[in-house]
């Protein structure tokens, strides 16, 4: 088995991912979902940078959009991204839990949103499920057509239809359905059998940390972009504490 | 919202210290610690549970330098302080993050390390930020020397001597830390590990622990390199000079960026002290046991700022003015007309208020809450906080328009058209992450400004708002104006936290980081301000606390405004 090229702390991917959607021309707050959707990852036990790094590289190479028109059709609503783009997932998931929040106060559990187009599907079941905002089911198709679903529930407990390494390769832009699950859907035999996330992955994380591979570079070039340059002048009266200290 | 907005109201009308009043920088910049500050909780937690203290290990050579363990059993769990230390050559000494090499490097270690744990840190915790670390590091920290007080000592202990007193006070501490990083930092543990834990229960425990731990090695280190010099002849130190020794500490901006990160945090700081504090003042009769506490913590603070001298101007006019302030409390509680009536307190907060500097009222705020440890220490069990900054996506756009107005004036008021009222930034250098403060107009780097300016980015926000239709929700807003996400949701979250949020522009040009920094560092429980510009300082930590064996009687918990004890060197 590899050996990772680092293994972080949860405070660390929160730090380095949440400033890399920034270098990949990210606003902060919606950097902060994103960070917060790594965590969750994390927590899970899954390779962040693994998972989003191709989502970071479209939207710093323009190939994805961060606009999108928001329209209502009955207990539909439907978010469409302009300009004939993909809709990048690191928009289109803090979009879905803003919407999430505010059905929480209607009483029609048929409301349901549709995000058309997204670049990576996968990371808006990451937005649901950071939002720990109790059961909803992810649902889209992968690029050979099969139906891929992700099921949150409570206390960051969640399900995938998705096998091994499957996860990891949800890239193709796909319309992605949420709606709201009971809340039995999670013990239901149709879900039993599936692939299960715990809050004991998350126990195990704090024991042991991160382990990031082969796209952890990528998160900290665009994390770079963020520092600004060490001058002389910068080194002497920037920062705090004595440059010497013979005391 | 409603019952957010009577939370507000609920706790100004309670006879607290208003917010507008204590969350200014330049109050803040006065501050004092309190029997609420993170050490003073710590060693009553100590001295409670009786915690056990242990050497394991000390293989260090004749000059001190090598790898040593010393250990803390709590009731339910045991951490260990590994530390390093070796030889630094003069022209490497540095207080900054850039710095590459140290006197003392050291770990918080969860449980007791093995052989292999020592070996693997031995290549790592000397590098620092250089090196990586994993989940059973609770804290990562370095320490240089006072040179002329830690050769001192060593020396006139060898000599069968105790050390110069006046010069132990004028310093007051063997070694000085640069940093000490907990959560998460550099791969340690995250803070969620140890959260749940009943001793680490507050804020900074770990870090905390991990200082206390270093100042007893630095005074059983400078014993054992005197032994060897002086042999049979070499004395040990006096424990009342023991105790009188703390842990020096440089802190620069790192500290600034975690007060404005974690507002929610910072209000329950806040509202512990004032909480405690209305508690005091409120109290309508006193008992002769509080005014003699009183009388006691009184002199001793006239003792101990006679002792604080510092050659900053500033600072040092500031310590002129507060020894004055201290005679007149002084004067006044002498007057039995004064301390015959009734609400003393409250009367002696109002003298203070009325004659006072800001650092004399800051003081006062102190000793009040001083002798009154039964009315409030239980309140430093509530000074942390898990809810995080949310957005509230249904919330109408002229809710949050209402918001703005009702509790962020302050930063409305502020002209951000005027170039000056913005001139700074804080950013990242990419040298060691450093956190650094520049001039938007002169230094290069403004485009990766640290979102920290809320001031600012409130007067952003409301002007933006003035221009887009009420009648859409907050999640629409933000949708079509990302770049406000992260400021609508802090201001939708601290409303509901009177003393989450700064009241000034931590972006002007006259800002003095100095004083965010005094603010944390009092919370802390640090004494001896000492800064060397308006951008860093000096302090002293668990100076007066007593050592791992000194945990007896009630008197543990006594040792606010150490003084220099009375004694002569042999």
């Amino acid at each position: 088995m590899k050996s990772p090229e680092i293994v972080l702390s949860l405070n660390e991917i929160m730090f380095y991912f949440t400033r890399a959607a920034v270098g990949a021309g990210l606003s902060f707050g919606l950097a902060e979902d994103f960070g917060r959707s790594s965590i969750w990852i994390a927590a899970s036990g899954l390779d962040p940078a693994r998972i989003t790094s191709k989502t970071l590289k479209s939207l710093d190479e323009a190939q994805s959009s961060l606009c999108a028109s928001q329209t209502e059709i009955g207990a539909k609503t439907v978010l469409t991204p302009s300009g004939g783009k993909q809709l990048s997932a690191l928009f289109a998931g803090p979009s879905v839990c803003d919407w999430i929040l505010e059905t929480k106060e209607v009483s029609d559990k048929t409301q349901h949103f549709v995000v058309e187009k997204v670049d990576h599907p996968f990371l808006i079941a990451a937005a649901v499920g950071a939002l720990k905002s109790g059961n909803w089911e992810i649902c889209w198709q992968d690029s050979g057509g099969t139906l891929c679903n992700v099921l949150t529930g409570q206390n960051g407990n969640w399900k995938t239809s998705l096998e091994g390494n499957e996860i990891f390769q949800q890239h193709s832009p796909s319309d992605v359905s949420i709606k709201s699950a009971e809340s039995s859907l999670f013990s239901s035999k149709k879900w039993i059998e599936k692939n299960t996330f715990s809050e004991k992955n998350s126990q195990d994380v704090l024991e042991s940390g991160v382990p990031l591979y082969e796209s952890w570079p990528i998160i900290h070039k665009l994390f770079s972009r963020c520092l600004v340059a060490s001058t002389e002048e910068s080194h002497k009266s920037g920062a705090g504490a004595g440059l010497v200290d013979t005391d | 919202m409603e019952a957010e907005k009577s939370e507000t109201t609920h706790i100004v009308t309670k006879g607290m210290r208003s917010p507008e009043k204590v969350m200014r920088l330049a109050r803040m910049g006065s501050s004092f610690q309190t029997r609420l500050s993170f050490m003073r909780s710590l060693t009553r937690r100590i001295s409670k549970e009786k915690w056990r203290f242990e050497k394991l290990r000390f293989e260090v050579d004749e000059k001190g330098y090598g790898t040593s363990v010393y250990v803390v059993h709590t009731p339910e769990r045991t951490y260990s302080l590994i530390t390093f230390t070796n030889e630094v050559a003069p022209e490497q000494r540095t207080d900054r993050v850039v710095a590459e090499v140290w006197d003392a490097t050291f770990n918080l270690f969860d449980g007791i390390p093995t052989e292999a744990d020592i070996k693997r840190l031995s290549a790592n915790t000397p590098k620092q930020e250089a090196g990586r670390f994993g989940p059973s590091e609770l804290v990562l920290a370095r320490a240089n020397k006072s040179l002329r007080l830690f050769e001192h000592v060593a020396s006139r202990l060898s000599e069968g001597k105790q050390p110069d007193i006046e010069l132990l006070a004028s310093v007051g501490y063997l070694m000085r830390t640069t940093a000490v990083y907990g959560s998460g930092k550099f791969g340690c543990a995250d803070r969620e590990k140890i959260s749940n834990r009943s001793e680490m229960r507050g804020s900074f425990q770990v870090e905390l622990i991990t200082v206390y731990l270093f100042r007893w090695f630095t005074i059983e280190l400078v014993e054992y390199v005197a032994k060897q010099r002086g042999g049979r002849k070499a004395v040990s130190l006096n424990p009342e000079i023991s105790k009188f020794l703390g842990i020096g500490n440089a802190t620069g901006l790192g500290m600034a960026p975690f007060l404005i990160k974690h507002p929610v945090l910072i209000h329950k700081w806040v509202l512990a002290r004032e909480t405690a504090l209305s508690r005091v003042v409120a109290l309508e009769s006193h008992t002769p046991e509080s005014l003699s506490l009183f009388s006691k913590f009184m002199f001793q603070a006239t003792q101990h700022i006679a002792e604080w001298n510092v050659e900053d101007e500033q600072q040092t006019s500031r310590i002129i003015k507060t020894r004055e302030d201290l005679k007149q409390l002084s004067n006044w509680f002498a007057n039995e007309e004064n301390i015959n009536q009734p609400l003393i307190w409250e009367r002696i907060l109002r003298f203070a208020e009325a004659n006072f500097s800001l650092e004399g009222q800051e003081l006062t705020v102190s000793l009040l809450l001083e002798s009154h440890g039964k009315l409030v220490d239980e309140l430093a069990d509530d000074m942390q906080t898990s809810t995080g900054i949310e957005l509230e996506p249904s919330m109408s756009l002229n809710q949050l328009r209402e918001l703005l107005q009702k509790s962020f004036n302050w930063a409305l008021e502020i002209d951000f058209d005027d170039p000056e009222k913005q001139r700074r930034f804080w950013y990242y250098s990419e040298e060691k992450l450093e956190p650094r403060f520049g001039d938007r107009y002169a230094d290069p780097g403004a485009e990766q400004e640290m979102p920290l300016a809320v001031a600012r980015d409130v007067f952003l926000l409301n002007k933006k708002i003035k221009s887009v239709s009420d009648d859409i929700s907050v999640g629409k807003f933000v949708q079509n104006h990302p770049e406000f996400r992260n400021i609508v949701r802090r201001v939708q979250t601290v409303v509901r936290f009177p003393y989450a949020e700064i009241r000034d522009n931590i972006v002007d040009a006259e800002m003095r980081p100095i004083d965010l920094l005094r603010f944390k560092l009092a919370f802390f429980g640090a004494s001896k301000f000492d800064p060397k510009s308006e951008l860093w300082t000096r302090i002293t930590l668990f100076q007066g606390a007593p050592l791992p064996d000194q945990f007896v009687g009630n008197d543990s918990d006594e040792w606010a405004f150490p003084f220099c004890p009375d004694i002569v060197a042999a």
